[in-house]
């Protein structure tokens, strides 16, 4: 620890850091820690991400050309329906909660940990095990039904046990998020410190509540619904396979009224991410908090009344979809507002171009791009041509890849001082966010302008007339898969290189920041007092080694 | 920031020896943790849901099925593992009370009969199952219940065609009732860990939340059972 | 390659119904209408995120001589209910103009009786019976009048969609889809299965031609093969029509199922590691049943595809002179009767 970080805090109960704290593997895999258990998070989900991007190259690799470059149509359809499975349920979902989330909430209630901390154990093992058995599969041989496992398609016979354990996979990393969910509510309800009511919380921790409620009613009918399809696909049940008498239409039902809210699910976290991070480097309160904590709830509370919107086309009664449609386009609304609130945050700020802020900066591109491309999907009207073409493809990609992996290197960035007490090197973060956001626009701009051609999705070969598409967008994948590279390299090379981080290096005014970096194993040595979380007034920025200091009084 | 913010080593065993650390004392710890309970049960509310929905959608497009196949569940059965259920959830909320209450005694022998009266439970579901699947009546395509069966039938039901897809209904009833008698396995064994922990002399007025938490579990099971029994037996 | 930039300036620069597909239906004009002042009205929207942004991010940078932020409201509920109000009342706007397209979309024509059409779809291809009797492998309309599509699927969900006509509808196993609408333009389309549907999905092609009067349908819908063709020939019709090729080759190669090349009268090796020889029965059985003798090393995939008796006759006749091509002695004068 600098001097610097030892001076600027009262003497200590306990000085060595929660890395120190307790060794040997045993000391890790099995710690309460909840932010050993975040950075346990943090290392699983970006070997996850590594693997589904690996898929992903291969992917766009094998469409260089109209009758497919690499792999024969089976493989490929495997190949996307992986990718598909891990990067969703692998990465996006518990990405920005469970790892930087994990870290960062009890930090930010000035807690000594979450509520539970087996059950948060205990949901980062079902994790691992679900992962495990995504891996299993690709071992037995893959699956091709595509990650939304539509039946009849999904459990034929000709499925066999692959399909299954992607099933079991799924329950297993769904119960994972539900205990994750239980445990973050419960904590932000019942331990907030003195001085933080309900709308004195970062903005961040709202994003949390707001997931966790979607998780603990959302996911569990995913499982049972996996569970179903599971006994279905052995015994023959009648209940989704039409061969028996069953309904594939109440398959769809049950999964979208998971899946749905599960986009809220990642894009929730992430919108919290950005409303810290375009505060913090503003050096000014954010614009509006009541109405973007309040939306973050009407999101989550609206999401779950929108799913059928992804079965406009299979036959589901007109009147449903028109309160479907109707939903959809009120959904929109209260992401419309954060938007607008993001942007007035910068409005006469003082605005910080560290990597965080060009990372949130490039958001507010791509998320509304992403948002006003879902417009098109939810009228009934444009969205039976474009569904399940292309242009759906790009729509979730800007939205789950674009907005919510960048909020999520935004977050990293961000809260990685805390997490490591190193610094990363500014410039190549910096160069990792242009990366980035070039090599996504030029990866998924022209799948928009496939799917309005009328390229339909999961193509293993193609109309030559998208050859052009294609190649840009396989090009675009490698440009982003090096902008990924590059932020990792930054990052893993801080460990050993970079600067001690002091604890306030952006001047925060959220409680994470009073402690030291890395926070030592109980965070905080008595519970401290809030005060607004976005309020910067007697901050000040002592030098860059020192970081920001607060004076009180002043 | 002083001595009086540090917690000396005294003031940690001050806390007593169920008080976890991230908590300030104890009445924090319980609401935390019957607020985690709720939510759990909210959770547990949807894992159900799924299954009454398809059972809604299946009983709307198939009525007839319906009414024809819950003539082979006996109500007397059913009944009578209500009344079962009812009994245990009484006995488990007397824990409740015995060990805020400080009553040794009364806890232990209401948590005994709380699980008592889920093994009853357990045992009159066994004697259901196997005479079912004894005559041919399982879930889905295994569905074909025996001749001797069919002739047991009240006659104005014999009457009636064998509808199509009568499987479907076993499906929902053994998914229904299986899923609910996993959680009432789960909530035996949770009880048998309440019973060592009485004995051993654990709760008392200063610390029932697990006493509290178990019983939340277990009305919720009674209750799914509660909707289960007409909804299945009582067409 | 070069040809997508000029085309996305050609978007860019306001000539959209250029970019986009051809109009071919009566409610294809209608649905670009939404999507067009929904691309223009999302294209100021986000113009104006990413100017704001860029403005403000180098009007108020933080620099040494401006190193604190000018004072400025930390909320204004005018301001934000402008920001609520204003996004409201133009997707409600939209929803109600998507909703009146919707509705013509998914509404027969008032007044005219359509020409009702049953499509099948399966792995992987389409099979369209036309009320005049005749089955084929692509759809046969005529321009101007109504068509309604009764939709259903053999194994699992399809999807007919047709870019030109702005239409799509899943054929879901077990259950009867619709899809109404009036082709406007005489021509070619392309069919596309647009729901995943396994191996050959991208593959699962087919047409719609629509005729320019009820005179050239009527004229193809008569055509067919001359009286005097063999067994043979129409047997090569029906294994066409039927989509057998989608998986099964005819010059040998390994695709999903056993080419049919050379097939006839061999002895094949099945799956449960006895063999069966190849002739009519077999073939019956394989059509009305495909699961009970497959192929080793095959999947057990293919859907049941029952044949008339003069047809399975003449796939008999037709896989004979494959045979014969492959080797075996001719039968010429037999496949002729």
């Amino acid at each position: 620890m600098s001097t610097a970080a030892v001076a600027v805090r009262a003497p200590a109960h306990e000085t060595e850091s929660y890395l120190e704290h307790g060794r040997g593997v045993r000391s890790w895999l099995f710690t309460l820690d909840h932010k050993r258990i975040g950075i346990m998070y943090l290392t699983a989900i970006s070997a996850c991400l590594l693997l589904g991007g690996v898929f992903a190259l291969v992917l766009r690799l094998h469409l260089w050309s109209p009758q497919g470059a690499l792999v024969s149509n089976d493989a490929y359809n495997k190949l996307f329906t992986l990718h598909g499975a891990v990067m969703i349920f692998l990465f996006i979902i518990p990405g920005i909660p469970a790892a930087l989330g994990n870290f960062v909430l009890p930090l930010q209630l000035g807690a000594k940990d979450l509520a539970f901390p087996r059950v948060n154990l205990l949901s980062f093992w079902l994790f691992v095990a679900g992962a495990i058995f995504f891996v299993v599969v690709l071992v037995v041989g893959g699956v091709d039904t595509g990650w939304t496992l539509y039946p009849p398609y999904s459990l034929e016979s000709a499925r066999g046990l692959g399909i299954l354990l992607a099933l079991s996979a799924v329950v297993l990393t769904g119960f994972s998020s539900i205990l994750t969910g239980v445990n973050f509510i419960a904590t932000i309800h019942r331990m907030r410190p003195p001085g933080m009511g309900w709308f004195d919380m970062p903005l961040f921790l709202w994003a949390l509540y707001a997931t966790g409620v979607i998780q603990i009613i959302s996911t569990p009918v995913l499982g049972i619904t996996a569970a179903m399809g599971f006994l279905e696909r052995i015994f023959h049940l009648g209940l989704f396979m039409p061969e028996y008498g069953g309904d594939p239409i109440l398959f769809q039902h049950f999964f979208w009224f998971y899946s749905h809210p599960a986009v809220y699910i990642m894009i929730l976290p992430a919108m919290g991410v950005v409303s810290e991070v375009v505060s913090v480097f503003s050096r000014k309160p954010i614009f509006g908090y009541r109405f973007i904590a309040v939306s973050s709830m009407a999101i989550a509370i609206i999401g779950f009344l929108v799913w059928g919107h992804h079965m406009f086309v299979s036959g589901q009664s007109r009147w449903a979809s028109l309160a479907f449609s109707f939903l959809t386009m009120l959904v929109s609304i209260p992401s419309a507002i954060k938007t607008f609130n993001w942007i007035a945050t910068m409005y006469k700020g003082a605005i910080v171009l560290k990597t965080p802020m060009v990372y949130v900066l490039t958001f507010f591109a791509i998320f509304g791009v992403g948002g006003l491309t879902g417009l098109f999907l939810g009228l009934l009207a444009t969205d039976v041509p474009l569904h399940d073409t292309y242009f759906v493809v790009a729509h979730f990609h800007f939205v789950m890849v674009g907005a919510v992996m960048i909020a999520f290197l935004a977050g990293l960035h961000y809260w990685w001082p805390k997490m490591t007490g190193r610094m990363y090197h500014e410039g190549v973060g910096v160069a990792s966010a242009w990366l980035v956001f070039l090599g996504f626009n030029l990866t998924f701009v022209p799948q928009f302008l496939a799917g309005v051609l009328g390229m339909p999705r999961r193509y293993a070969t193609y109309a030559p007339q998208f050859t052009g598409h294609n190649r840009l967008s396989t090009v675009g994948a490698f440009v982003l898969a090096l902008g990924l590279v590059v932020a990792l390299a930054g990052l893993l090379h801080s460990l050993r290189r970079g600067r001690r981080a002091p604890p306030n290096p952006w001047g925060a005014a959220s409680l994470e920041w009073t402690i030291a970096s890395p926070p030592t194993h109980h965070n905080f040595d008595e519970t401290p007092r809030a005060r607004g979380p976005y309020d910067y007034s007697g901050l000040h920025e002592v030098s860059e080694e020192a970081g920001w200091v607060r004076e009180e009084g002043r | 920031m002083d001595a009086t913010a540090q917690p000396a080593p005294a003031a940690r065993q001050e806390r007593g020896r169920f008080l976890a650390v991230q908590f300030e004392d104890m009445a924090a710890q319980l609401a935390t943790g019957k607020l985690g309970i709720w939510l759990f049960l909210a959770n547990e509310v949807l894992f159900f849901s799924a299954l009454f929905v398809s059972y809604g959608v299946y009983r709307s497009h198939h009525p007839e099925l319906f009414r024809y196949a819950s003539q082979f569940l006996d109500w007397r059965m059913g009944a009578t593992n209500t009344l079962v259920l009812i009994s245990s959830s009484l006995a488990a909320a007397w824990s409740v009370r015995a060990a805020q209450l400080g009553n040794q005694r009364t806890l232990i022998r209401s948590l005994v009969l709380t699980v008592v009266l889920a093994a009853t439970f357990m045992v009159v579901k066994y004697f259901e199952y196997s005479h079912k699947l004894h005559n041919g009546v399982g879930w889905g395509t295994a569905c074909n219940p025996s001749p001797e069966l069919l002739a047991s039938l009240p006659a104005a039901v014999r009457a009636l065609p064998v509808p199509a897809h009568l499987g479907t209904f076993f499906s929902l009833y053994y998914l229904m009732t299986g899923l609910h008698g996993i959680h009432v396995l789960v909530g035996i064994g949770l009880y048998v860990w309440l019973i060592v922990r009485a004995r051993r002399g654990d709760f008392g007025p200063g610390y029932y939340g697990p006493v509290d938490a178990v019983a939340l579990y277990w009305h919720l099971v009674d209750l799914v059972w509660i909707f289960l029994f007409p909804l299945l037996y009582l067409i | 390659m070069t040809e997508l930039p000029i085309r996305t300036l050609h978007l860019l620069a306001g000539a959209g119904p250029g970019y986009l597909p051809a109009q071919a239906s009566s409610v294809a004009a209608g649905v670009d209408r939404v999507f067009l002042f929904l691309f223009w009205g999302s294209a100021f929207f986000l113009a104006l995120i990413i100017l704001l942004t860029i403005v403000f991010v180098l009007r108020y940078r933080r620099r040494a001589t401006r190193l604190h932020p000018e004072p400025s409201p930390a909320h204004s509920t005018r301001l934000e209910l402008v920001w609520t109000v204003i996004p409201l009342v133009l997707v409600l706007a939209l929803f109600a103009m998507s909703t009146r397209t919707w509705i013509q979309m998914t509404s027969a024509d008032p007044g005219a009786d359509p020409v009702r059409v049953q499509v099948t779809g399966r792995k992987w291809s389409w099979w369209f019976d036309h009320p005049s009797g005749k089955g084929a492998n692509e759809l046969h309309v005529v321009a101007g009048r109504p068509v309604e599509l009764i939709l259903s699927a053999t194994d699992v969900i399809h999807s007919l969609y047709v870019p030109e006509f702005r239409l799509k509808q899943d054929a879901v196993p077990g259950r009867f889809t619709r899809l109404t609408f009036t082709p406007t333009v005489p021509g070619s389309y392309p069919i596309l299965c647009a729901e995943y549907c396994g191996t050959d999905h991208s593959r699962m092609l087919s047409t719609v031609v629509v005729h320019a009067d009820q005179a050239s349908f009527d004229a193809w819908s008569k055509e067919g093969l001359p009286a005097d063709a063999t067994l043979a020939e129409l047997g090569e019709q029906v294994f066409a029509e039927k989509g057998c090729a989608a998986c099964h080759s005819v010059d040998g190669t390994r695709s999903v199922g056993p080419s049919v090349r050379g097939l006839w009268k061999r002895h094949e090796k099945l799956a449960d590691g006895t063999t069966a020889l190849v002739d009519e029965e077999y073939l019956r059985e394989s059509l009305v049943k495909p699961g009970a003798k497959v192929v080793a090393g095959y999947p057990n995939i293919m859907p049941p595809m029952p044949l008339e008796e003069r047809e399975l006759k003449a796939v008999a006749a037709y896989l004979e002179t494959l045979a014969a091509e492959g080797g075996a002695p001719a039968k010429g004068e037999e496949t002729k009767r």
